[in-house]
């Protein structure tokens, strides 16, 4: 009968408690990250300012539009929900100020893209990280 | 004609977004964007006398539904060969009174990044007179359902043909963003019917600093007005005739032509937005030397966020002094006809120069539902006092002395695709 009940426990605790996914911030592990604090993660990622401590430009990649991920990401990093940054894109990308993030929808993808470009950054769960990419930020 | 207009313009874009598409598959999709926005709205407004409507370019609503004055759809093709290259165009299909495929094309430019932090357009950029002004028709960005007609009704031109340079740099924990231009632009006005103007040249420039939450916006042009029409002519050449007998009308000869001369416009912005507020306001000032005077609007909006619904409120309003043409004493010495005649030319000055009068004010509440991430729903009820022959960013049927008052109500649909 014990086991029962623990398993039972186990699995209310599961449900109320499910695992959370880590999002991390990274970038080719060649990459000098100097300057890349989660502030200018936030300008590059929302169109003010895309320019590394190097001088070059930074090209940040998002995941699918209708992805948990990029609803977590954001809300975790501005705290803004989908709608807001669909609002706010939509004035930079129609006003022609910035160019919004390239979207790559699978993130095996995503990782294969930094490790190939140093000027590339993007978002993934921790989990498919390697040790061609180096995390930057947390996205807690 | 203008349904046909429409549906050309319309035709055109798609037919645009097909070979775009088409040949993206074949390039590499990661450099060509195509993006679209759209509003489908029902508009109730207007009185017998006075219209409803967005901005003077438009035909107004006397007392009517409509889906015309809220509608458009628009499309933009970015390509983007390198990371400094650009190419964009955009086109907007809209209710206008004066429809055509080229005022369907709001920009179309090269930009080229000379630094990271230097960008130079060239082509057909859209106007960046103001906060909301190179997004205004985009409703899916914007809070109201429809922007207020006594601050974004003006008469320019949604963009301009020439060149602008910009430049942004991170300051104070925020970024500024300084944009300078040079072009080719036009500007409407209603005086017995819908005339358009060649502002040429127009410069200018705008400097934005923002933060998160924090904007602030001050912007300085000049407008060189050059009116082909010339239709104030007639009247010029009857001051002229008639100065000898009526010696205070002298100095209307400059201010009735809108034609050649310089209007300089400052504008001053103020937004804040966070997870539970967005408040704005605007204020501009523009001064010409014609019988608009000094014309001075401004408007306030706040909103509250409820998770998936956004209440807000805004108040606006739109003053420029009336001209008082001075009135003509009967001579004795003259024939009747001739005094009747200089009666009747003051009437026509007076008609004519209440043409270019503002005051008005408008109060409006309304609400936005989020209902996807890519929709929005928006109910806005507006109510607007007009002074005393005050109306005339308002299509009027007839001027009126008596103060008037006129309501709206829009539903819209606002998607982004």
């Amino acid at each position: 009968m014990k086991p029962i009940f623990n398993l039972i426990v186990l699995l209310i605790i599961g449900l109320i408690f499910p695992a959370s996914a880590e999002l991390v911030v990274i970038a080719n592990k060649d990459m000098g990250t100097e300057g890349l604090t989660r502030k200018k993660v936030i300008d590059i990622y929302m169109g003010r300012n895309s320019v590394f401590a190097n001088g070059k430009i930074a090209i940040p990649l998002d995941q699918s539009v209708d992805s948990d991920a990029r609803s977590q990401f954001y809300e975790k990093l501005v705290g803004k929900n989908m709608s807001e940054i669909n609002a706010y894109w939509a004035r930079l990308l129609f006003s022609g100020r910035a160019r919004p993030p390239r979207v790559i929808k699978r993130e095996e993808e995503i990782v294969d893209t930094i490790t190939e470009s140093s000027s590339v950054i993007g978002y993934v769960d921790s989990s498919q990280l390697t040790d061609k990419v180096k995390v930057i930020i947390r996205v807690e | 004609m203008y349904m046909k207009a429409f549906i050309f313009s319309v035709s055109i874009a798609f037919t645009a977004l097909f070979v775009v598409t088409a040949q993206a598959f074949e390039i590499d999709s990661s450099k060509f964007l195509v993006n679209g926005f759209g509003t489908l709205g029902l508009t109730k407004g207007g009185s017998d006398r006075v219209s409803s409507r967005n901005n003077v370019a438009q035909d107004g609503v006397f007392d009517e539904w409509s889906v015309g004055i809220d509608s458009r759809i628009g499309l933009q093709l970015d390509y983007y060969p390198t990371e400094k290259l650009t190419f964009s165009a955009q086109f907007v299909a809209a209710d206008r009174e004066k429809n055509s495929l080229d005022k369907s094309v709001h920009s179309a430019y090269i930009g080229y990044k000379i630094t990271p932090s230097l960008e130079l357009k060239i082509g057909r950029i859209a106007a960046k007179l103001l906060l909301l002004s190179d997004y205004k028709h985009i409703g899916y960005a914007q809070l109201w359902a429809h922007p207020s007609l006594e601050f974004y009704g003006n008469s320019t031109a949604d963009y301009g043909d020439g060149i602008a340079l910009i430049y942004d740099k991170p300051l104070y924990g925020g970024h500024l963003r300084t944009q300078a231009w040079l072009n080719k632009s036009e500007f409407s006005r209603f005086s017995e019917k819908l005339r358009t103007l060649e502002v040429e040249p127009s410069y200018g420039i705008i400097s934005t600093w923002e933060n998160e939450k924090w904007t602030y916006s001050f912007v300085y042009a000049a407008l060189d007005f050059n009116n082909g029409d010339k239709e104030y002519l007639p009247l010029q050449n009857a001051i002229r005739a008639v100065e000898p007998i009526w010696p205070s009308s002298k100095g209307l000869v400059d201010d009735v032509a809108l034609d050649d001369t310089t209007g300089h416009y400052y504008g001053f912005a103020i937004g804040y937005s966070d997870n539970d507020w967005v408040l704005r306001t605007e204020f501009s000032l523009s001064k010409t030397k014609s019988f608009y005077n000094d014309t001075k609007n401004a408007y306030v909006l706040a909103g509250r966020r409820f998770n998936t619904f956004t209440p807000y409120i805004s108040a606006a309003t739109l003053k420029n002094e009336r001209t008082h043409i001075p009135s003509y004493q009967t001579n004795p010495f003259l024939p009747s006809n001739i005094n009747a005649s200089v009666a009747t030319l003051q009437q026509q000055l007076q008609q004519y120069a209440d043409y270019f009068h503002y005051d008005q004010q408008t109060v409006s509440l309304g609400i936005r539902w989020d209902v996807e991430p890519k929709l929005a729903l928006k109910a806005q009820w507006d109510h607007t006092w007009i002074g005393a022959y005050g109306g005339a960013r308002n299509q009027q049927r007839e001027m009126s002395g008596a103060a008037d008052t006129v309501d709206r109500f829009t539903v819209t649909m606002d998607f982004i695709f």
